[in-house]
């Protein structure tokens, strides 16, 4: 056995170098901490969307057909419509982000205000589809019931958004002089850039169950 | 030995004592909280034991007498299983993982501090919604709450019963994202995956069952309260709803679910056979492995519960993957086996408690593989032959894993030591009354007794009688246990940082260690099971001269001083 | 693990060898105790299912006993001896070993599950020649239709009856919540499911009289939900109790009394009274519902305290529409209602009828309203007949 030199606890460190690198290490590690625990719980969430999806695999064995026999098929193309809205605004959430990063606040506004919108209208075509589906059987409960199980997290991100919308025209106003300082505007930029990078992603994450019901409640029949 | 020039700190800031106060407090701190959680479910786990005593009480003779009819009967075990598994099995290891990962890894806490304290604070109002449920009908359905007993046949408690579970959930599914981004991205410089504490590893495989798992408990869940609170009818066949629906999801939750109560504690497992036979872990890479393959097929199983309702055709494949899942777990026991041949076993209570668990894990796994074949279980199903298996995986393998951890880390977490004598008191009457208890319900079960039910045949009684002695036996034991825990925090021997002299980094500051864990980002030793080299030694002399040399007072301690002698012959 | 030296690989297999006859013998001795373990054999099902638990309990056993034997060597000869503070040997694995504890327990689980497999299938398949029953099952109690092949006509009874070697095929259903239905000297259960037909199929081997169970929790009564299985010992003891009651069946009592008697006594129309209401006259034990003993008696007084009814009045009701009068320290609700498709008026004047006579000063009718062979004497005959034979 050689001498033993190994520096078991990091003593060999001047003071300083100890804490430039834990101060760096710490600082990667909350952004990374808080990307992959986004991640983890997308991966976690969708398996509720799951769970339903099985529900409405299941429930189709009490009926001889699906829709059940007397009960209309729900038209497609407004779901259609739907979808490409949500996907029109996850692209441009995604955009957004790109701009945020680029510390170009105008085109991120106003890509935002577009997004935020045709949620509000995806929402909207999806409460009409709520009270349009012909009632009476487990076809249209389990329809509600991922609808509106969906519905609701659209609401949520969309609230979210709105949050974020908020609080980045307030800032804008600020910054242009037409509102007084009080020292609470919230900027997004490249050095903050989490809120709207993780509205985006929960926004995908919207869209990937929203297509995954969508094939489900409107594509599946048997 | 080499002579060796080890890196030798001044005094090292030693934790404060922990005080009643402090576990009552909102704090973002990993280690507050995981006692927190320690303590929340071990009270818990006396209620349940409590419960499970009026149960003995009540089945001691064939008629309802003790309890005034069957349906108070059901209550009670329904809140037995219920406080059990969800408010004790479940959230202790939340406990155990909180208190060790960040101290394992060496970092500072948990990747999410503040959803950490969250996730805990969420469970006492569960845990009180539950007990409170008793008080406005209490539910009877049992722990499983099939439809339609549990829809329109149960009183409001089994709605508060629902969202009791639901917040549960939740609770559990945030801890599980903070242990696997903690896990994933805290791990210090030169710890690789295959570096890891097993125990570590144990928490991964766990957290990623409960991440995929735990939303089908909610589907299921949102479904049951829909069908009571909302007029929906999805579990009502005569409104085209199913009533297998519910048993399909709930399980595809809930077996996933006893692989979450059962893996942290071979993790535990896994830590202390090393450490107290002086060995390194037998085959590390396939115990690290088969967690995870464990968690992958406990996946494909969740049938085995429905064999008696399933469409029989459908029966077969879960049959195969329910054999197969004993490979995974036999490696995982021969390679402990592996662990203590050849060492020195020390029988420190957490040893004999973790040996224990080896014998007596391995005849619930075999119940369970007798169980999971379709012939057998088509006779055993819903009879004391499958409580016996469950009490036999769950008590004599997740309650014994707990207390091997509580034996094992109590220096750690309090600064004092364990009374070694009580606790061998403590293991033996476990021991024997949980042998009494459970071993002859696989007689019962399989000559005929059903489970749930508080009223039998008259020829069971002896039978009976004699597991409900050997139950009160059992619950006695237990008080041996909080007496050994009062009296250790009141005048216990004070713990020294190291006092097992393991090679793990929970071990490498103070005991109890000071708020931020480690005055200096620690390094741990290349291998977390690197018993019996010359380096080892070096490194826990290492950790012995830095942390209680220097407070110095009282006797210079030597390794062989620091470990209990060897008790009993 | 040291397999170095020619003399130590030797010295490794004759202990392999060793070890490996030990547990085939101290597995063949556990898997003695399975006809302790598992009880009286009835069916065909038993015996089979028997002899693959006997394997498992061969398997079990080996497994058992070498993992119990290798923690008790360990913990004998790998103690720590006092005053040796070295630790063990920096021992990390063993290729060759760990290949064989995969290799084998995966060998093993493959013999269970083909073995298994094999008694599955053995075990459900279709006989000819089956006797079809219907049973269903209420809380808390379980129903038997039988259709009499000769009449067409469908009888009634809380008993299940059915005669040795005929293979018998149950068709189940349940009304209100999920019970299981398990002959535990069968070896069978099968759920029965709301909404859903389920089947089960076994042939008993040996008369008797056998407890059925209800194995799935259906409420506070589950524990009490019990009945019973007659094994005729052959077809024509069988027989005599079939054309009994088909014969009752299509000739009832003039006597709405007996008919009501009749009715009540073969649980008619699965609506479990018997599960949940104790009378003595007709052997129901029911815990769930008030004692209906003297029932004549307390309808009086009951009919009395709720307003001006007539104590047949009262009970009439109280069948047709449980919610119309509710016995106090009793919910509402908890006695089913059957409407009129489910329950005649007939059935429940009938049953008004026989409920009328069970009072202290009333002459109830002697003796069943169907003269049934008691199945008691048809088994002291059969062994008689045993003896005889053996003797002979
Ligand atoms: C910690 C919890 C836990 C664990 C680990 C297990 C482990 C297993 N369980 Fe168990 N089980 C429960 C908790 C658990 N179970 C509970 C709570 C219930 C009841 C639920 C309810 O209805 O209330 C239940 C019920 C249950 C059933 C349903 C019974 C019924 O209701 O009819 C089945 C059926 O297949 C089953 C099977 C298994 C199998 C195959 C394993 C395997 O994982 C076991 C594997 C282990 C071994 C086999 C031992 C070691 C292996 C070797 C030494 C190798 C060699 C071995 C052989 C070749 C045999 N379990
Ligand atoms: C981790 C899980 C766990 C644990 C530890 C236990 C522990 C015990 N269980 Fe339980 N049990 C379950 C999980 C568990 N159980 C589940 C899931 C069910 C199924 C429920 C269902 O069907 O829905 C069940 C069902 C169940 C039944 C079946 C009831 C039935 O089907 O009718 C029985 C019967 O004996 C039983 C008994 C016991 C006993 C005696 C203990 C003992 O180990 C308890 C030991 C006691 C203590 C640790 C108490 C502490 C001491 C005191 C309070 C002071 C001393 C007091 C006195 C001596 C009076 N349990
Ligand atoms: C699920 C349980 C259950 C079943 C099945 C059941 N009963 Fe009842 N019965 C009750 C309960 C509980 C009461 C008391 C509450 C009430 O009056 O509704 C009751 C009350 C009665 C009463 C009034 C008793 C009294 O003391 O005043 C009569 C008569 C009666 N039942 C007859 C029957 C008959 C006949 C059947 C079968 C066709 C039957 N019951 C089936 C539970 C049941
Ligand atoms: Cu019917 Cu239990
Ligand atoms: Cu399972």
């Amino acid at each position: 056995m050689t001498e033993q030199t190994k520096d078991y606890f990091g003593d060999n460190l001047t003071s300083a170098e100890r804490a430039e690198r834990k101060r760096k290490r710490e600082e990667q590690q909350a952004l990374n901490n808080k990307r992959l625990g986004l991640l983890v719980f997308q991966i976690s969430w969708i398996m509720a969307f799951m769970a339903l999806v099985m529900v409405n695999w299941q429930l189709r064995f009490s009926y001889t057909s699906w829709p059940p026999p007397g009960v209309e098929a729900m038209g497609i193309w407004l779901p259609t419509l739907a979808s490409g809205l949500l996907l029109a605004a996850v692209v441009l959430a995604r955009r957004s982000r790109k701009s945020v990063q680029a510390d170009a606040t105008g085109p991120f506004i106003n890509m935002w205000t577009v997004a935020v919108a045709l949620i509000g209208v995806f929402v909207g075509i999806m409460a009409v589809e709520w009270f349009r589906v012909q009632t009476g059987t487990q076809y249209s409960a389990v329809f509600r019931l991922m609808t509106g199980f969906h519905s609701l997290h659209a609401i949520a991100v969309g609230a979210y958004m709105v949050n974020i919308l908020r609080n980045a025209r307030h800032a804008r106003a600020v910054d242009s002089g037409a509102l007084e300082d009080d020292g609470t505007a919230v900027r997004y930029n490249s050095d903050n850039v989490w809120a709207v990078e993780s509205a985006s992603k929960m926004l995908d994450f919207v869209f990937i169950a929203w297509l995954l019901f969508y094939v489900v409640l409107y594509w599946w029949r048997g | 030995m080499a002579t060796i020039t080890a890196p030798l700190g001044s005094g090292e800031t030693q934790g404060k004592r922990l005080r009643v106060s402090d576990l009552l407090t909102w704090t973002i701190d990993h280690k507050i909280i995981g006692l927190q959680y320690l303590v929340t479910t071990f009270i818990f786990f006396i209620v349940g034991g409590a419960l499970a005593m009026i149960i003995r009480a009540e089945l001691m003779t064939p008629n309802v007498d003790f309890l005034p009819s069957g349906q108070a009967y059901n209550t009670i075990l329904t809140l037995h299983g219920s406080a059990m598994l969800f408010l004790f099995m479940i959230p202790v290891w939340a406990g155990f993982g909180n208190y060790l990962v960040p101290l394992m890894l060496g970092a500072k806490d948990m990747a999410f501090p503040w959803l950490n304290a969250f996730a805990f604070w969420l469970i006492p109002p569960a845990g009180v919604l539950f007990l409170m449920s008793y008080f406005v009908g209490a539910p009877e359905a049992g722990w499983t709450a099939y439809p339609p007993l549990s829809v329109e046949y149960s009183p409001d408690g089994q709605t508060i019963w629902i969202l009791g579970l639901h917040i549960l959930g939740i609770s559990s599914i945030l801890g599980a994202i903070n242990f696997i981004v903690t896990i994933k991205n805290m791990r210090p410089e030169g710890m690789g995956y295959f570096q890891m504490p097993l125990f570590v590893w144990a928490m991964l495989a766990t957290s990623i069952i409960v991440v995929m798992a735990t939303p089908f408990l909610a589907g299921a869940l949102t479904l049951l309260l829909l069908d009571r609170v909302a007029g929906t009818a999805f579990f009502d066949p005569a409104a085209g709803g199913d009533v297998l629906l519910w048993q399909n999801i709930f399980w595809f939750y809930s077996h996933p679910a006893v692989y979450i109560m059962i893996l942290p504690g071979f993790g535990v497992l896994s830590e202390v056979l090393s450490i107290h036979s002086r060995k390194p872990v037998f085959g590390y890479r396939l115990i690290a492995l088969s967690s995870m393959a464990i968690a992958i097929i406990g996946f494909t199983v969740w049938a085995h519960h429905m064999f008696t309702s399933l469409t029989p055709s459908l029966r077969i494949p879960f049959m195969i993957t329910s054999m197969i899942i004993a490979v995974p777990t036999g490696i995982k026991i021969f390679s402990w086996i592996g662990t203590i041949w050849g060492g020195k076993i020390r029988f420190t209570a957490a040893n004999t408690f973790a040996i224990g668990l080896l014998s007596l894990f391995v005849i619930g796994g075999i119940s369970g593989v007798m169980l999971g074949s379709v012939p057998v279980d088509i006779h055993m199903h819903d009879t004391y032959f499958v409580v016996a298996h469950f009490h036999f995986v769950l008590f004599g393998g997740a309650v014994f894993a707990v207390y091997a951890g509580i034996y094992h880390w109590f220096p750690k977490m309090t600064g004092k030591m364990l009374d070694e004598r009580l606790g061998h008191v403590h293991f033996w009457l476990t021991y024997v009354g949980f042998f009494g208890t459970f071993f002859p319900m696989h007689w019962a079960g399989a000559r005929g007794m059903p489970r749930r039910v508080a009223e039998y045949a008259p020829e069971f009684q002896t039978v009976n009688m004699i597991v409900s002695f050997s139950a009160f036996l059992l619950g006695i034991s237990t008080l041996f246990f909080l007496w050994n825990v009062f009296q250790s925090l009141a005048s216990g021997e004070r713990a020294t940082a190291n006092p097992w002299r393991a090679l793990t980094l929970e071990w490498a500051t103070t005991s109890p260690p000071p708020s931020h864990n480690f005055d200096h980002d620690p390094i741990p030793f290349e291998d977390p099971y690197g018993y019996g080299t010359e380096e080892s030694v070096v490194y826990l002399d290492a950790i012995e001269q830095r942390f209680d040399k220097p407070q110095g007072s009282g006797s210079p301690f030597s390794k062989g001083d620091a470990l209990p002698e060897p008790a009993g012959d | 693990m040291n397999f170095s030296s020619a003399a130590q690989r030797g010295k490794t297999i004759v202990a392999v060898v060793i070890v490996t006859v030990l547990l085939f013998i101290g597995g063949a001795a556990i898997s003695m105790i399975t006809p302790w373990l598992m009880g009286e054999q009835a069916s065909t099902q038993a015996q089979q299912i028997d002899g693959l638990m006997r394997m498992m309990m061969f398997i079990g056993g080996m497994v058992f006993l070498l993992v119990q034997g290798l923690i008790i060597w360990a913990v004998i000869f790998y103690r720590r001896r006092e005053g040796d503070n070295e630790d063990g040997p920096n021992i990390h694995g063993n290729y060759t070993l760990e290949f064989v504890w995969t290799l084998i327990p995966t060998i093993l689980v493959f013999i269970l599950t083909i073995a298994s497999y094999a008694v599955f299938v053995q075990t459900r398949a279709p006989q000819d020649n089956e006797l079809v029953v219907h049973a269903s099952a209420q809380r808390y109690a379980f129903a038997f239709e039988y259709e009499d092949e000769a009449t067409g006509e469908v009888v009634n009874d809380t008993v299940l009856r059915t005669y040795v070697g005929r293979p018998v095929r149950l068709e189940m259903s349940a009304t209100d919540v999920i019970h299981a239905f398990w002959i535990p000297a069968m070896r069978v259960k099968q759920d029965m499911l709301p909404g859903r037909d389920t089947y089960l199929r076994f042939t008993p081997t040996e008369p008797g009289i056998y407890p059925v169970v209800c194995t799935e929790l259906c409420g506070g009564g589950h524990g009490g939900m019990r009945a019973e299985i007659y094994v005729y010992p052959d077809e024509d003891s069988y027989a005599e109790w079939l054309n009994t009651v088909v014969d009752c069946k299509l000739n009832p009592p003039e006597d709405p009394v007996a008919r009501g008697q009749a009715r009540l006594a073969s649980g008619e129309g699965g609506y479990g009274c018997a599960g949940c209401h104790m009378l003595d006259s007709l052997g129901w034990v029911g815990q769930v519902g008030p004692s209906l003993n003297n029932i004549a008696d307390t309808a009086v007084s009951r009919a009395a305290a709720a307003g001006n009814a007539s104590a047949e009045e009262y009970i009439y009701e109280s069948i047709r529409n449980s919610q119309a009068y509710v016995v106090p320290g009793y919910a509402a609700g908890i006695m089913p209602n059957w409407d009129e498709e489910q329950m005649s008026n007939e059935y429940v004047a009938d049953a008004t009828a026989y409920l009328l006579t069970q009072g202290q000063n009333i002459d109830a009718p002697e003796g069943p309203a169907c003269p049934v062979p008691a199945f008691a004497d048809v088994l002291a005959q059969y062994e008689a007949e045993d003896q005889e034979v053996a003797a002979g």
